[in-house]
């Protein structure tokens, strides 16, 4: 994602942290120790972008919360602004109701990624990666490996992976999506985490179960 | 110490150093783009590659310490092909356009292109283009032939302490600015420009103006402030085209203040070209027999004690010192060269220098800064304190106005002179961190004795530095900050009150009848009594001039040979880059064709006896570029007049405006746009 | 045109015209031993000012074209001839010169002088 420099978009003119990203915010700022609290700037941008999320329906970090981030760690707004636009988790910009992040790395690409992307092109009503739909509800982007390369292709949806896509599923999703349900996240295909579909075929039953009935996994 | 061979020569350098320093002790040229030797290390432009000893492939020698016995060669086939090849990748999205570029025969990019790079690029798509940005009224951007080095922002973040500038997005997309436009809230910001190893950043006023080789470079010393910075001015023809800064480590190591840096385009402006005469109250263009024979005429009918003469702030300390030998020859000892009137104590030079000196700085490890905003007065000064500041080891107090932005933590002790005898009664915790000290630093603003109870302010700030310690034989840590390149050197010259004289203050109080006034546009002309018959000698028709009778053109501080006394009593020469305007000649000529005029014999025909008089009546003139830099042998304050006690009226800064603060930065339309716009950003303190 | 000129010129030459500025031009009737061709040459309508010459005709007598060209303007961009004012009242003078309004553009080099007005 290219950094905004002149921002096409109405900014806020204030931002302030409700009382839900208060209790969370000291909760992060425990971890660190005194005078180090700048470390907390990641979390705290997830924080104020949730928030965006929740108030607008629009998870993004406007200026003034990073702005608000800054004062709050007692840090330089630049240096803030340097981690918000480095990491293409937080958006700069506003974007959909519902962040479609197709992956387009070797394995999903393999796995039919393509699909995906055309599939939410249509049923999203989406022109590309970067595109926010006219009705407000999608905006698409490409990212790089999600990690869940073994029930490749992923499409995540805000924090939700969506495992096993193909066209149909994923035109599916989104139509649920649009009627305001959540479908439940994994494999789409019925798989119990990345085990072979169908079920598992190895470790069918563990033995320390049977010979120990206290507590699983305890030598 | 580590033992290290580059190339077959073997150096010793301090553990922790690095390769790269390693190979400059040995004496190799390493071709670098993000290393600075004042910024922090970045690593990021891998230009110093060089092949150590069982290392698996080329380490990037400025962040790779050395380690003892190490092997490190910069010239193998390895090397150059690194070179090589990293040049190749910083060429893709550089562009071509070095013959309209203002860089272009001081670009670094350029040289080591020439010098390390290979034959051409193979990279044949899209090249990437970065919109500019905005940094101010005096960096102009070119952001597509950025390289990304970062100084920019390290420099901005780490010595001008405005961390504004920088690197946001990632990968191709990164782009070095300010997230937000807005200019850069520095006084340093011309430093960038400088720092900048490629094209990207580069003097707006500069653009497109000139090439490096057309220019004729003279050393010299900025004026416009007290640091006395060493500068190059760089002139072609008639007319100064830019001025940088030039190494001197024990003054402003290699930085300089936008101020000094820019200004220059008010030598070209408002400029007294010719003698005037005031003929039935009109100024009327004069010839300097005219001019000079309306002085002889007026002066030689006052009595010595009714003539008096006023130095400005940015004299010579020959012009000073001549006009002086010239007033004493008609008999007059009314002379001042304090138009703030500041209480300045000259019976000792120690009494009104920065003593720890600016190279002091970095060994203090307690500050208090007393009346002053040394941003504002001195920002290449202000940068060192933040350096020391930065390491950790110095702890800085200010009393005067609250709110300051110093660039660096300062704890705000008060706003007047109370707050020093709350610290000398150890009342304040930072009392004790300045008694701790191993060299604790007292400066006191020159504005800050430049008030009715300035005299008792010096004695107490003096007896401060005394009761904390801070004057031993090995360390003198009172300091003085001045304002004005002129100022000490005045002071030096003897440019005060003689025996029975009068200050500036009796003088306008109708003590005199004429008046001689040396660039003085530090005070309201409308303080002279009328009647009183005003000679104006300088170069700017700034404040003083419309008042005077006689107006005799000299010569601003590059068109002249003169010397200089920085704040820390350094003597520094300043050359003439180019000659005066017009009729206009070098200021010590002047008086003493105005003595030859007045029957006075002057005891010098040529600068050298000029300068030769001037060493013999005080010895530091003899010492060109030195500073006596000794520690206090005579704890003994000011003389203070009995029962003079400190008012309780908070201080206040001399500079409101920085960017119009002299005759010559107020002459010049670039520090007018300054002013425009940073002013109307930031709340103005008072009305200049 | 004197009374020997116009005899000896109608024996020798004949005339092959005159152009606008009143200029008459002659070619030799023989070919001239050692030059190879017939002679050109001008006779001036007033003083002898070669740059009175205009180009159509110039290049005739310069043997550049065997008929001197059509005096007819042909292209809306093309001026009329001018002679030489070189030396002259009318002599072109850049606009900094005495003669021409002594205002010139500003150079480098140039300063502003304070007045006590401004």
């Amino acid at each position: 994602m290219s950094a905004p420099h002149s921002p096409h978009h109405e900014e806020p003119a204030s931002f302030a942290f409700d009382a839900e990203s208060e209790a969370q915010i000291e909760k992060i700022l425990k971890r660190y120790p005194e005078g180090k609290q700048a470390s907390g700037v990641i979390p705290l941008l997830y924080v104020a972008q949730k928030q965006m999320g929740r108030a607008t329906g629009s998870a993004w970090v406007p200026r003034v919360a990073m702005d608000t981030i800054a004062e709050r760690l007692g840090m330089a707004p630049i240096r803030v602004y340097e981690v918000a636009t480095f990491y293409f988790m937080f958006n700069t910009k506003p974007i959909g109701r519902f962040h479609l992040q197709v992956c387009g790395t070797t394995p999903c690409w393999l796995r039919g990624s393509d699909e995906v992307l055309r599939a939410c092109k249509d049923a999203g009503h989406l022109k590309g990666y970067g595109d926010t739909s006219e009705d407000g509800l999608f905006t698409m982007t490409e990212v790089e490996c999600l990690g869940g390369c073994v029930n490749a292709p992923i499409l995540q949806v805000d924090d939700d992976y969506y495992e096993d896509m193909d066209y149909e599923s994923t035109v599916k999703l989104l139509e649920a999506l649009k009627r305001g349900e959540r479908p439940k996240p994994g494999s789409m295909q019925g798989r119990q985490g990345s085990a072979p579909i169908g079920g598992p075929e190895t470790v069918l039953d563990i033995p320390m179960r049977h010979a120990a009935p206290g507590r699983a996994g305890e030598e | 110490m580590a033992k290290v061979t580059i190339d077959g020569i073997e150096v010793e350098v301090p553990n922790g150093a690095t390769v790269l320093q390693a190979c400059e002790a040995a004496g190799k040229e390493i071709p670098r783009f993000c290393y600075h030797e004042r910024l922090s290390v970045a690593g990021n432009c891998r230009m110093c590659l060089v092949e150590v000893e069982k290392a698996p492939k080329p380490v990037a020698s400025c962040a790779y310490p050395v380690a003892d016995g190490m092997k490190v060669f910069t010239d193998s086939a390895l090397v150059r092909n690194a070179r090589r090849n990293v040049m190749e990748f910083l060429l893709i999205n550089h562009p071509l356009d070095c013959p309209i570029c203002d860089q272009g025969g001081e670009c670094d990019l350029q040289d080591q292109a020439t010098a390390y790079g290979g034959q051409g690029g193979r990279y044949r798509e899209q090249k990437r283009a970065v919109k500019d940005k905005y940094l101010g009224p005096l960096v102009k951007t070119i952001m597509t032939r950025c390289i990304q080095c970062t100084r920019c922002v390290r420099f901005a973040t780490e010595v001008a302490g405005v961390p504004e500038l920088g690197a946001t997005g990632r990968g191709e997309d990164m782009q070095i600015g300010t997230y937000v436009e807005k200019a850069l809230t520095t006084e340093l910001s011309g430093n960038l420009i400088d720092i900048c190893p490629v094209g990207a950043l580069t003097s707006r006023p500069y653009a497109f103006v000139s090439r490096p080789w057309e220019l004729r470079k003279t050393d010299s010393v900025d004026v416009l402030d007290a640091v006395g910075a060493a500068i190059r001015v760089d002139t072609r023809g008639p007319e100064v085209l830019r001025i940088l800064p030039r190494i001197n480590e024990e003054v402003n190591e290699e930085w300089m203040a936008d101020r000094g840096r820019f200004s220059f385009d008010g030598l070209k402006r408002r400029r007294l070209d010719r003698p005037w005469i005031r003929v039935e109250g009109k100024l009327k263009p004069a010839s300097w027999q005219e001019a000079f024979a309306v002085v002889a005429e007026r002066l030689k009918g006052i009595p010595g004690q009714r003539l008096g003469a006023v130095a400005g702030d940015l004299v010579d300390a020959e012009s000073a010192f001549a006009l002086r030998e010239l007033m004493v020859g008609l008999g007059s000892a009314n002379l001042d060269c304090r138009q703030d009137g500041a209480a300045i104590d000259v019976s000792r030079r120690d009494h009104y220098l920065f003593n720890s000196g600016i190279a002091g700085i970095d060994e203090a490890d307690a500050l208090l800064l007393i009346g002053t905003n040394p941003r504002k007065e001195a920002p290449v000064l202000n940068a060192r304190i933040r350096k020391r500041w930065s390491s950790g080891a110095l702890k800085v107090a200010s009393i005067g106005p609250a709110g300051l932005d110093l660039t660096y933590k300062a704890e705000h002790l008060g706003e007047g002179p109370d707050a020093l005898a709350t610290l000398r009664d150890g009342g304040h915790a930072f009392a004790e961190v300045l008694k701790g000290a191993k060299r604790p630093m007292i400066v006191l603003g020159r504005a800050a004795v430049a008030r009715p109870d300035g005299a008792a302010i010096l004695a107490a700030a003096w007896a401060l530095a005394e009761s904390v310690g801070a004057l031993t034989p090995e360390w003198h840590g009172f300091n003085m900050l001045h304002l004005f390149g002129g100022q000490v050197g005045a002071l030096d010259a003897g440019f005060v009150p003689g025996e029975g004289g009068l200050d500036l203050a009796g003088m306008l109080g109708g003590g005199v009848d004429a008046l001689w006034l040396l660039g003085a546009d530090g005070f309201e002309p409308g303080l002279i009594p009328p009647g009183t018959f005003v000679i104006y000698q300088g170069h700017h028709g700034d404040r003083a001039a419309a008042r005077a009778d006689v107006i005799l053109p000299g010569a601003a501080y590059t068109e002249k040979d003169g010397t200089y006394v920085n704040t820390e009593g350094r003597v520094q020469r300043g050359r003439m880059a180019l000659h005066p305007p017009g009729e206009a000649r070098e200021d010590w000529r002047i008086i003493r064709a105005a003595g030859a005029a007045l029957d006075v014999s002057l005891a010098f025909d040529t600068l050298d006896a000029l300068r030769a008089r001037m060493a013999a009546a005080n010895p530091v003139f003899g010492m060109v570029d030195g500073r006596i830099a000794e520690g206090c042998h005579d704890t003994a304050g000011p003389r203070l007049a009995e029962g003079a006690a400190p008012e309780a009226t908070s201080f206040t800064l001399p500079i409101t405006d920085y960017w119009q603060a002299d005759a010559i930065s107020r002459a010049s339309e670039t520090m007018a746009e300054c002013s425009r716009i940073y002013n109307d950003a930031t709340p103005k303190l008072a009305a200049e | 045109m004197s009374f020997l000129q116009r005899l000896t010129t109608g024996l020798t030459a004949s005339k092959i015209g005159t152009d606008r500025f009143g200029n008459t031009y002659y070619e030799s009737r023989k070919t001239w031993l050692g030059y190879g061709r017939k002679r050109r040459f001008v006779l001036y309508a007033g003083e002898p000012d070669p740059t009175t010459v205009p180009s159509e005709w110039h290049c005739w007598l310069h043997h550049v074209t065997d008929a001197p060209l059509s005096e007819q303007k042909r292209y809306p961009w093309q001026r009329e001839h001018q002679r030489n004012l070189t030396g002259t009242a009318q002599a072109y003078r850049p606009p900094g010169h005495d003669y021409s309004g002594a205002r010139r553009a500003p150079t480098a080099g140039d300063y502003e002088a304070w007045t006590p007005g401004g």
